[in-house]
């Protein structure tokens, strides 16, 4: 059969016998394993080790619960016992069979997905999940795909994954929250086993797709938000499965079969996610300009038959389906451009206006910009190994390029005010290829390090030992670090203003579904953040994100008046907390100019001001939370 | 290159065909764990028949066609779905019992289709499962009932935390204009507090002197009221804590509306 893979190689010498890789086959797995020095016995001990470290990690958070402050001292040490034994396991010359590093990988995604799920194990908390869980209600309710979700308003022209929601829970006669929670695991699962299948065909070595998945889930966001129950957790897997069944259409035979698998994968990409699908064209083209880009006997046409068909599904979808996303996207494009602008005029990162201030720990920022080195560090060697093959194997450019962005993703952090955001979103994607690029370099210099570790320089094979524990640390800390949840958010407990999922609770539940059974759907609010989070999703309203004018205690001025009637508020939801707590996450409202600079919480008489207005009524009261009705008051004019 | 039959052996695939339509009707109409059972069921032919008719078996590594069998069913439900909202059906158990059925029917019949033909070679390099060697099968088995067990420790602790988290005791009053002319109030209490609690209730409409009612509500319970107030009317809701309490514990007014 011909040999269609084209591994790409790094000129090295040749392995030693205990960490020879797979012959490079279809598959990249090996005949027959190498040595199998403590395989048998490494695995379960390895699960139980790392089991312990999940159990710490739970132990933190019901200490974070019950307010024991000693034992939350255990989600750290925690985090590092799940992940260590597997990332060195899956370093070691040791691992010998595919089958080991793959249950590595399984093993890894159990402790993580119980890591995440852990935080909430009963009920949906994060917003972003609450917001997929109220389209999804109302696919199952309404029996159409496009009712108006308030709370997200381009998820309905991105349906994909409520329309999978809806199908699963409705078949299996699941409540919405069991769904999300047994959808988003399968859809994680589906992301790791994506991911490996995608790298053992670029690379075909088992050992560099198993440490490249161990990498990867080390990125910000891979534990957490890649993990929730929300859109681009179905359109990232799919994306990876889009470049592996084009990569499929490499092999002899079968090509139509290969062509429809990578047509679904396209198109639910294409309805699931907006930036997703973005990426996905912007991928392909890079993919279709390295083949084009080839000398003519080697000249391949496929991937730009696939990008052609990419771009065209997108654009379809953009112009026809999903008008508002330009509009939806256009904001957070223009915010970059201010950034870009403030860094011209020496304005860097939290010191732009409006921008949130750095509040991580020092350690933590030291295990950020630490795992940004060393990954940065084996993206540039791994650039100059692979330069070499770029001739040989058309991919290399594109992969290379992918990875050397994790330099525009550190920078991202200072440029931008909300840099940290945007650079945890972006390594979503970005360390795709950047885990690729050093799980080849590290296996690389494994492999080196066995060819020469019998120089009988004692001190440097223990040095030389410690190296990847404390690489793995790093790189584990900088991502939990850098990702979601931020330190103050990072064990559950109690009522935080203005602190996400940390601010969900049965006041506010109760307050918003009040609202959806007294009100009905669609009412026009005004809330703080969490207001604007819980009415949205739970209440089914339809709330916006800048009423911060509302709250300055001046009742109905000319600019709240104004503000009411361009918007046409007709109720407001004030959160009395926030006069007694500084807001956790920086600003009180979705919008807020003033976010990072409150020193004190509101004045209490500034969030009663509505109480002092002609004509309105307050309708709701549960002590914390007071709801008003607008309508014909004054500041309705 | 070899030529093997495939594997596939057709007393099994005829099965599954004929099994797929009766496993559709019952995730349609079937009782839950029927349904439930049908439309699993419907979803692993359809992930592992449709896997094998696209793209063989040649050449692939187990975890890929492990991926292709779970990612196909989630693509089929989210694409078949939106397909079917575009030609405005009603999207219920019904229709994507058809769905799954209709495409796991078409792939087992895709794979019977090719049944005779001469298939691509088995790919030669299988994984070896791992398997504890040289008597340290106790071992295996201690250490991964060991992590099993506190694994199911971790889920219980914090299944047992987050149950118990204690929040801020709360009661909820409001009121709204009801009525097709609003000309009627309807009043709710709700208590969440930690224990059944009494409240007296002292609603005021207009000028007109609050008439009082005094409740006992348990956790979770409403207590509802709709009493008559034109809505030229103001209306004062006023919840008391206990019996004796004079200072409100929650209170709720209706502006009178139509006076601006």
């Amino acid at each position: 059969m011909r040999q269609d893979i084209v591994p790409i190689r790094l000129p090295t010498a040749s392995p030693s016998w205990r960490n020879r890789p797979g012959t490079a086959g279809t598959t990249g797995l090996p005949g027959r394993a190498g040595g199998d020095v403590g395989g048998p016995v490494a695995f379960p001990l390895i699960a139980l080790l790392s089991s312990v470290g999940t159990l710490a990690v739970a132990t933190a958070y019901a200490a974070g619960r019950e307010g024991w402050p000693d034992l939350s001292a255990l989600y750290w040490p925690g985090q590092l016992l799940v992940y260590l034994p597997i990332a060195l396991r899956a370093y070691s010359p040791r691992l010998a069979r595919p089958a080991e590093g793959f249950a590595l990988l399984l093993l890894l995604f159990v402790q993580q997905t119980l890591l995440f799920r852990m935080y909430s194990p009963l009920a949906l908390k994060y917003p972003d999940e609450l917001q997929h869980w109220r389209g999804t209600v109302n696919v199952i309710q309404s029996g159409t795909l496009d009712r108006a979700n308030y709370s997200l308003p381009p998820a309905v022209h991105y349906p994909g994954l409520e329309a999978l929601g809806g199908a699963v829970s409705e078949s299996a006669g699941l409540s919405v929250t069991a769904t999300a929670f047994i959808v988003a695991a399968l859809l994680h699962l589906l992301l790791v086993c994506a991911l490996y299948a995608l790298c053992l065909r670029i690379r075909a070595d088992w050992r560099v797709a198993t440490l490249a998945c161990v990498i990867y889930a080390a990125n910000p966001h891979f534990m957490f938000f890649d993990a929730m129950y929300i859109y681009q957790s179905l359109a990232l897997p799919f994306l990876l499965l889009a470049v592996w069944a084009l990569r499929l259409l490499r092999l002899p035979g079968r090509a139509a079969g290969r062509w429809v698998m990578l047509l679904i994968a396209i198109g639910v990409v294409t309805v699931s996610h907006h930036i997703t699908s973005f990426v996905m064209v912007a991928l392909l083209g890079s993919l279709a300009a390295a083949g084009l880009g080839r000398s003519r006997p080697g000249r391949e046409l496929r991937p730009v038959a696939a990008w052609l068909v990419a771009t065209a599904a997108v654009l379809v979808w953009v112009l026809l389906v999903a008008r508002d996303v330009v509009g939806y996207l256009a904001p957070v494009v223009a915010h970059l451009g201010d950034s870009a602008t403030g860094l011209l005029h020496g304005q860097l990162g939290a010191t732009a206006p409006g921008g949130a201030p750095l509040v991580e720990p020092l350690d933590e920022r030291l295990a950020t910009i630490g795992a940004l080195g060393i990954l940065a560090f084996l993206v540039a060697r791994g650039s100059r190994d692979l330069w070499p093959e770029r001739h040989a194997e058309p991919w290399t450019l594109p992969l290379l390029g992918g990875a050397l962005l994790i330099f525009v993703a550190g920078g991202l952090r200072f440029v931008a005010s909300d840099g940290a955001e945007l650079s945890g979103r972006a390594s979503t994607f970005i360390y795709i290829p950047v885990a690729l690029v050093a799980a080849i370099v590290l296996h690389d210099i494994r492999r080196r390090g066995l060819d020469h570790h019998d120089t009988g320089r004692r001190g440097l094979a223990l040095l030389g030992g410690a190296a990847p524990v404390v690489a793995a640390a790093v790189i584990l800390m900088g991502g939990v670090a850098s990702g979601w949840p931020p330190a103050w958010d990072r064990l559950p407990g109690p009522y935080l203003a203005a602190g996400f999922e940390r601010s969900v609770d049965p006041q506010g539940i109760a307050a918003a579904k009040w609202a959806l059974s007294a009100l009905g759907p669609g009412q026009r609010w005004a809330g703080d953040l969490t207001a604007y989070t819980l009415l949205a999703t739970i209440g089914d309203q339809n709330t916006v994100r800048d009423g911060g004018v509302l709250f300055d205690g001046r009742g109905a001025d000319a600019a709240a008046s104004s503000f009411v009637k361009r918007e046409d508020i007709q109720f407001l939801a004030v959160e009395l907390r926030d006069s007694v707590q500084l807001p956790a996450s920086g600003g009180y409202f979705p919008v807020d100019p003033n976010a990072g600079r409150y020193s004190s919480p509101l004045p209490r008489t500034d969030l009663a001001a509505p109480d002092r207005v002609a004509g309105v009524s307050l309708i709701y009261d549960s002590g914390d939370i007071n709801l008003y009705d607008l309508r014909g008051s004054a500041y309705d004019g | 290159m070899t030529v093997e039959l495939d594997p596939f052996a057709p007393g099994w695939l005829v099965t599954v065909a004929v099994a797929v339509p009766l496993l559709g009707v019952a995730d349609a109409v079937g009782p839950r764990p029927l349904a439930v059972l049908g439309f699993a069921a419907n979803l692993t032919v359809l992930g592992v028949a449709g896997g094998h008719m696209l793209l063989g078996r040649a050449g692939l590594s187990a975890v890929e066609r492990a991926t292709v069998a779970l990612a196909l069913p989630i693509a089929v439900l989210v694409l078949g779905t939106i397909a079917a909202a575009a030609f405005r059906l009603h999207l219920d158990r019904p229709l994507w019992a058809a769905l799954v059925a209709l495409v796991a029917e078409a792939a087992a019949v895709g794979v019977l289709s090719r049944r005779g033909q001469p298939s691509e070679p088995r790919n030669p390099r299988r994984w070896r499962p791992m398997r504890p060697q040289g008597g340290r099968g106790i071992l295996w088995g201690t250490s991964l009932t060991a992590a099993g067990a506190v694994l199911a420790a971790a889920v219980a602790l914090s299944v047992w935390t987050a149950g118990r988290q204690s929040y801020p005791v709360f009661s909820a009053l409001s009121a709204m204009r009801a009525g097709g002319a609003g000309r009627s109030v309807e009043i709710e209490l709700t208590s969440e507090e930690a224990a059944p609690a009494r409240f007296i209730v002292a609603v005021a409409v207009g000028s007109a002197r609050p008439d009082s009612i005094t409740l006992r509500l348990a956790p979770g319970v409403t207590w509802r009221k709709t009493v008559p107030a034109a809505t030229s009317a103001s209306v004062t809701v006023v919840a008391y804590r206990g019996t004796r309490s004079r200072a409100p514990y929650r209170e709720v007014h209706l502006a009178p509306r139509g006076t601006r």
